[in-house]
């Protein structure tokens, strides 16, 4: 009997769980669509537009690139070993790598960082407004929200993220052939190889790219308004942004690369 | 715009600060191992069940993308050289290897981690510290040592869970999405992955788990009085987590194939 309560119980949390997260992901794309067509119709705040994106986009650089680059590193010398288990040579990598680069692991690893650091910045912003009740004194003075506040964030973050997708795969690029120079001698004119990528994968990255630009911005600012009274709800809010970045980040790239995959 | 008025000032404050981060964490792991026989087991018991419970369902999803995504980024190879036989390998290999301990590291940052620190800096914000310390009751042995063993002992099993649902989410993609039979999938998975290749995932796990819940500890407990310092705490410590997972994962891979 025990068994069977066990089961009961996590037949009961998974419905609540599936609840849950089609409630967010349904308000979630309420609040991009919102955004979207408030960002047509209305007049842009530019300046705070620049500064979003000075935030979103410059700030960020420097931990970008020390992402991307260890990933670099750490995926050349798997496949650098790899090649030569297989076929004794590590000539031949640069290719699949800079095709892996554009089509998963620049959106995907960049995505995930991005996730961690703009979704949670914008949400702590976002959470700690509303809790010191500036929110409500915005609304009070006749300003529009989703106007105001979201689309300077979502416009930067749409366009900084897919300019910081671009140059991650750079400096992938650059720091894989450095490794496979000096781990495996390979030289960078034959390491650097754009034979192996094909139209479907540019397609595929940027499709990814721009997707995740849309999402991280206004995942951020969903979970900074889910927040009610307290200074604990902080915390809490600054945790689900990065639940949920990470989650639609993963969820992203898997429906794109299906697509992609019965597509092509 | 500092760094372009005066690069050596921007450079020598970044070291700094970052010298003072790492000293404080290392000082925070030399505090905790030499308490730990002291733990309380009532919270470790908790702990070991929230954290646990908490990150099943963010676990069981890692391992759902893992499989999927390794499942269809191989498969474009395998339908270009039509090798179905390798497959499985090629899943289970860098799923296990690389990308499962890496998510599930990124991911237990982001829910646990995360969690961790805004906990503990809420606590020293509203002085619940310091009466724990007038109570006599020590923080680092009541609240810290419970936590670095319950993360520890939740992420090394939690990972055995995610790359069972790697692997099961792979078969189910591969005959979905590539056509490819159960039979074929797992004959490639169990006859050419290593037993190395599971316990090398774990190993990394076991170290991201040591690592997350320093940092994360290390900035709730520094967190300055004020309660808007939270949401840029808990900020800080997860870019620094994720940082430091992908570091350690480099270091652990040349270690491992070397």
């Amino acid at each position: 009997m025990f068994i069977f309560k066990l089961l009961k119980d996590f037949a009961l949390y998974l419905g609540g769980l599936l609840v849950y997260s089609q409630k967010h992901s349904d308000g979630i794309i309420r609040l991009l669509l919102k955004t979207i067509i408030t960002s047509f119709t209305s007049k842009l705040r530019l300046k705070e537009t620049i500064k979003q994106a000075y935030f979103i986009g410059y700030k960020t650089i420097p931990f970008i690139s020390i992402i991307m680059g260890i990933l670099g590193i750490i995926l050349v010398t798997e496949f650098g070993m790899q090649g030569i288990k297989i076929t004794g040579t590590a000539t031949e990598v640069g290719g699949p790598y800079l095709q892996l680069i554009v089509r998963q692991f620049g959106p995907f690893i960049t995505g995930m960082m991005l996730a961690n650091r703009v979704s949670t910045s914008i949400s702590a912003e976002i959470s700690s407004m509303k809790i010191t009740d500036q929110i409500d004194a915005l609304k009070m003075n006749g300003a529009d929200i989703t106007q105001y506040l979201i689309v300077p964030r979502f416009i930067a973050g749409f366009f900084m993220i897919f300019i910081l997708i671009i140059y991650a795969v750079l400096v992938a690029e650059i720091s894989g052939a450095i490794t496979a120079k000096h781990l495996f001698n390979v030289p960078y004119e034959v390491f650097i190889n754009f034979q192996f990528v094909e139209k479907s994968d540019i397609i595929q990255g940027v499709v990814k790219s721009f997707a995740i630009g849309a999402f991280i911005p206004i995942i951020g600012v969903y979970s900074g308004l889910m927040s009610n009274e307290g200074s604990k709800s902080v915390g809490d809010s600054t945790t689900r942004a990065v639940v949920m970045g990470l989650s639609a980040v993963g969820m992203i790239d898997l429906v794109v690369g299906g697509a992609m995959f019965i597509l092509t | 715009m500092n760094i372009i008025y005066n690069p050596i000032i921007f450079i020598g404050n970044r070291f700094l600060s970052y010298i003072t981060v790492i000293g404080g964490i290392l000082l925070l792991l030399v505090e905790i191992i030499k308490k730990i026989f002291k733990i309380s087991y009532k919270e470790l018991i908790y702990e070991l069940y929230s954290i646990g419970v908490q990150s099943l369902p963010i676990i069981f999803m890692t391992g759902v993308f893992v499989g999927t995504i390794m499942v269809i980024q191989t498969g474009f190879y395998v339908r270009a050289y039509n090798i179905t036989e390798v497959l499985g390998w090629g899943a289970g290999f860098t799923g296990f290897r690389e990308v499962a301990p890496l998510m599930v590291g990124l991911m237990f940052s982001g829910r646990i981690g995360a969690n961790n620190t805004a906990e503990l800096a809420s606590m020293k914000v509203s002085e619940q510290l310091d009466a724990l310390e007038i109570l006599t009751i020590d923080p680092i042995t009541y609240l810290i040592i419970p936590r670095f063993i319950a993360i520890i002992i939740m992420i090394t099993l939690l990972t055995v869970i995610a790359d069972f649902m790697t692997i099961l989410s792979g078969v189910f993609t591969a005959k979905l999405l590539l056509g490819i039979d159960y039979h074929i999938f797992l004959d490639s998975f169990f006859s050419y992955i290593k037993i190395s290749d599971f316990t090398t995932g774990l190993m990394k796990s076991f170290v991201f788990g040591i690592m997350i819940s320093l940092i994360s500890s290390y900035y709730g407990l520094n967190a300055k009085r004020s309660s808007k310092s939270i949401g840029f705490l808990v900020n800080t410590s997860v870019v620094f987590t994720a940082t430091g997972i992908f570091l350690i994962d480099y270091i652990l891979t040349t270690i491992f194939e070397l």
